[in-house]
């Protein structure tokens, strides 16, 4: 792999090895431009990833000091972990499951679409769809998503099974196994499935796109590219312009670096993205960096979300195959007439025992609760995916008492819902429930969220400064060669899962940058 | 530890304790002792993390013994109701969720209820039925050739079926 010096300050730095890093490193190296690549976490070979829930979940996550604060069920479930974020070359994307349906054109105008809601800080995106159509198709490519570009469709697990017939007879009718970005059969260099049912685990088989198996070794072997792991940014220097000119880090060995840079990107995910940006506070940006207007770490976003939980007379092995790899999208229409602003998709959701007990009802015992734990053979679950409305109270802010191992303050979470949220999720349970029960379920119930693994929203784009944190490029407002590449950007969350929009904006902004680099102005 | 160090409080107490209420907390009856014992001995090791969890520890189950007589001979309702009764307490927040986390964690407890774990060894669930379900025909798995209503109530045909209330 090739080396910069520390000094180098010609090379981009990108935070974060990620879907949304790792998308724009790629890009650059590519384009000929030098980047150097701090992760925060450690390489961990795909050979080494384990096909057991909680030795990976130690593993992979992310276990830094959290803290959920506000009225969602989280704050009380499980208050240290507000998020489920990975903390290994990958980012989350080693935990993630892999539908990735597309924002809906309305759904980047949701101001307009929507008209004013007390309470939301609803604002239109400040880009046009039809501009990012292109990347999706691209970004679908990248991962090679099923369904799409002439890739096969994922075939029917059991669980998929109990879902889809559900759905056909409550009268859904777009329903389908993806788009699902596992490989069915050969693609990319990487296998297809083997349906071991382990996604969230890594996936020891590679069939899972994640950037660790694509974009990071494609980006090594541009030979344009260092990738540091176990290096942890700690603060973004400025320059006597107002420029970004270095990144402050501690090594594997809690040495402070700084690496020169010409530009930098953050794509640390919506929690540790506004939490590096505020720390790095200084004299002219003294509420930290972009956030002139007051809007960093505002406005977070996770999706209205819950699960709902089916038992059968039969027979279903929820475990088997493909996590995730179902989805319905008849509820993903914006139809106030339901009561409510925006759309939800519904999508399967698969766990192993230690998972199933964990979250099927948090802090349940007794005999109602082993009652359910013997049924596990015969369970299917769905997992909500919604809408939730951004307000400008949910927010990450820096602890005053909290510190991670590094010494630093660590991010606190604060969340209510939003009635739109509520009366949304009062919704897709109904529904659910009604689709287990139309294929026979002889026990529903209704489990809160998990921590929450879609983070949103904390440096909204907007196109004037005095209402968002970055620009439509993604850049931050006030630092001309300072951006952000992830999630933190999205304005307003939709419906979709995250990931495939995350990743087409870091495309787009990879050649926005490759072409303000040409013009000399980077 | 040598003779002269005194013995520590009465450990088998306490874990007789923590197994009588973690068998109330958890009751499987079709689940032996072994793996509720190994759970209680993966507690006692978390509380021995820190004093003021094993003085937590200790101190509940003592209160739990004293409350109930001989914890281990004292009914399922009894230890059900003494649990419930401390619900929100420190000590029961503790031990419900490390009971809950390594009991669901024990090779013995997937097998007995069913969950086989780690699949890759044996080529994942592709030629081993990770599409079989007998009871319920075959769906479709590709998308509708038919656009999706993105902005209002759904196309008439949908609706109607939607709507309506279906029976089990
Ligand atoms: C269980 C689960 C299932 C999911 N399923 C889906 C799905 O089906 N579809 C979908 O679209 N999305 C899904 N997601 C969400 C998806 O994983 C994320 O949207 C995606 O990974 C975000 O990419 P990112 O690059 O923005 O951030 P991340 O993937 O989180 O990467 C951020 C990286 O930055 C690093 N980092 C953070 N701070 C620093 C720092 N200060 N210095 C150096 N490095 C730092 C982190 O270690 C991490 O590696 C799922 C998530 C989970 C948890």
């Amino acid at each position: 792999m090739r080396h910069y010096e520390l000094d180098d300050a010609d090379v981009a730095v990108i935070v974060g090895s990620g879907p949304g890093g790792a998308s724009l490193a790629l890009r650059l190296a590519r384009a000929g431009l030098d980047v150097v690549m701090l992760e925060s976490g450690r390489w961990i070979d795909p050979e080494d990833f384990v096909d057991d829930e909680r030795i990976a979940f130690a593993q992979l996550s992310w276990l830094e000091a959290r803290r959920a604060t506000g009225g969602w069920t989280l704050a009380q479930d499980f208050p240290a972990l507000p998020a489920w974020n990975g903390h290994a070359v990958g980012g989350t994307a080693l935990l993630w499951t892999g539908l990735t349906p597309r924002f809906k054109d309305h759904e980047f105008r949701t101001r307009s679409s929507y008209g004013e809601i007390a309470g939301a800080s609803l604002a239109d995106w400040p880009i046009d769809p039809a501009e990012l159509a292109p990347y999706y198709e691209e970004s679908e490519r990248a991962m090679g998503v099923s369904h799409r570009q002439g890739r096969p469709p994922m075939p029917a697990n059991t669980s998929y099974r109990v879902f889809a017939n559900g759905a056909e007879r409550v009268g859904y009718r777009h329903y389908a196994t993806g788009p699902y970005a596992t490989n069915v059969e050969p693609y990319d260099g990487r296998p297809g499935t083997i349906q071991d049912g382990f996604n969230s685990q890594g996936d020891r088989h590679r069939s899972k796109w994640t950037p660790l198996v694509s974009e990071i070794p494609k980006a090594i072997a541009t030979e344009r590219f260092e990738l540091r792991p176990e290096s942890h940014a700690v603060r973004i220097t400025l320059d006597a312009a107002g420029r970004a000119d270095g990144v402050e880090y501690l090594d594997r060995d809690g040495v402070l670096r700084r690496q020169r840079a010409a530009l930098v990107a953050v794509a640390g995910n919506a929690i540790e993205t506004p939490r590096l940006l505020l720390l790095s506070a200084t004299v002219g940006h003294e509420h930290g960096l972009g956030n002139a207007s007051d809007h960093l770490g505002r406005h977070y976003m996770r999706h209205t979300t819950g699960v709902v939980y089916g038992q059968f007379p039969e027979e279903v092995h929820m475990y088997r195959g493909e996590n995730m790899a179902g989805i319905v999208a008849d509820e993903s229409r914006h139809d106030p007439e339901r009561g409510f602003a925006g759309g939800y998709y519904l999508e399967t959701i698969s766990q192993g025992l230690p998972s199933f007990t964990t979250f099927m009802e948090p802090g349940g015992w007794g005999a109602d609760f082993t009652a359910r734990v013997e049924g596990y053979p015969r369970t299917a679950a769905s997992w909500i995916c919604g809408e939730d409305l951004p307000q400008p109270g949910n927010r990450v802010t820096l602890s005053d008492e909290l510190v991670d191992r590094w010494g630093l303050p660590a991010p606190e979470v604060h969340y209510d819902d939003h009635p739109n949220d509520v009366a949304m999720r009062e919704h897709a349970y109904g529904r659910v429930e009604a689709m287990f029960r139309a294929v026979g379920a002889e026990r529903v119930w209704r489990a809160p969220a998990m921590p929450s693994g879609h983070n949103l929203g904390t440096a909204r784009m907007s196109a004037d400064p005095a209402n968002g944190v970055v620009d439509p490029e993604g850049r931050v407002h006030g630092v001309p060669n300072l951006f952000v590449s992830d999630g933190s950007v999205f304005t307003t969350g939709a419906a979709a899962n995250p990931t495939l929009t995350i990743m087409a904006l870091s495309l787009r902004q990879g050649d926005r940058i490759v072409d303000t680099r040409r013009r000399g102005e980077l | 530890m040598t003779e002269d160090q005194p013995a520590p409080a009465a450990p088998d107490a306490t874990a007789s304790t923590l197994l009588a209420l973690a068998r109330a907390l958890y009751p499987h009856p079709g689940i032996p002792d072994g793996p509720y014992v190994r759970a209680v001995a993966l507690l006692a090791a978390d509380a021995a993390a820190s004093s003021e969890l094993s003085a937590l520890v200790t101190a509940g189950a003592a209160e739990a013994a004293a409350d109930l007589g001989d914890p281990g001979s004292a009914t399922l309702e009894a230890r059900t109701a003494w649990l419930a009764a401390h619900e929100g307490e420190a000590f029961f927040a503790f031990v419900r969720e490390r009971i809950c986390f390594h009991l669901y964690d024990d090779r013995e407890v997937w097998q007995l209820l069913g969950y086989p774990g780690p699949s890759y060894a044996l080529g994942g669930y592709l030629h081993r039925g990770f599409d079989e379900l007998p009871w319920l025909p075959d769906p479709r798995v590709e998308e509708l050739d038919e656009p999706l209503v993105e902005i209002g109530p759904l196309g008439a045909s949908a609706a109607a079926s939607a709507g309506v209330e279906v029976t089990a």
